[in-house]
């Protein structure tokens, strides 16, 4: 089980982010994602890709829309993904998508995954628990 | 584990990119863009892992994938 407080932006925002690691075949990095359930798949930029090595299809296997209505490409490929909690750790390798700009945030959603955790979001505690369940293909 | 970024850390950077050393809990690069930002991180050496953040103006409130 991991448990992550939100994330208290300025203006008193406050937004169920999580750091997570994306590791490709030459490198990491270490990102803030937003947990996104109206999400449905995971979507980093895609220039992070490039700067761990992962080779990205030449043709996008997809679109995905904002909430503005801007028509998104994303290219599909495989990472390793980790978190760190107080405690625990957990890694799996998943698809992601990589998605060209303009891709304000980075969005944890189902595909890749939420799909792999029980999660309990605490509003009014600002907390976050995951719990990652036995279909995870860890890494 | 990954503790979050102090509010007043994101406050003063509002609107930019932030390069968070996460061991040393302090910023080593910000600017405008991501670019920017990781260009100045560069210049200081570490093996740390190196926390990348983009803080949206607090006007600019999100409404999810449609």
């Amino acid at each position: 089980m991991l448990e992550f407080p939100y994330m208290i932006l300025p203006g008193r925002i406050t937004r169920p982010m999580i750091a997570v690691v994306i590791e490709g075949p030459t490198g990491k990095r270490l990102l803030d994602g937003l947990l996104d359930t109206g999400s449905d798949r995971t979507i980093f930029p895609q220039r992070e890709a490039q700067s761990i090595g992962i080779q990205l299809p030449k043709n996008p296997d997809g679109s995905i829309k904002t909430a503005g209505d801007v028509s998104i490409s994303y290219r599909l490929a495989e990472a390793v993904l980790e978190l760190r909690a107080p405690g625990s750790s957990v890694r799996w390798k998943t698809m992601v998508a990589f998605a060209e700009d303009p891709l304000s945030i980075i969005h944890l959603g189902y595909r890749g995954f939420l799909e792999y955790f029980d999660c309990t979001f605490q509003g009014p505690a600002q907390n976050v628990i995951l719990d990652p369940r036995p279909g995870l293909p860890a890494a | 584990m990954f503790e979050q970024i102090p509010v007043e850390v994101l406050e003063l950077n509002e609107g930019k990119w932030i390069v968070w050393d996460q061991d040393n809990k302090k910023v080593v690069g910000s600017g405008d863009t991501l670019d920017e930002a990781e260009d100045q991180a560069a210049k200081i050496k570490t093996d740390h892992l190196l926390r990348v953040h983009h803080i949206l103006p607090r006007d600019n409130e999100i409404a999810g994938m449609l």
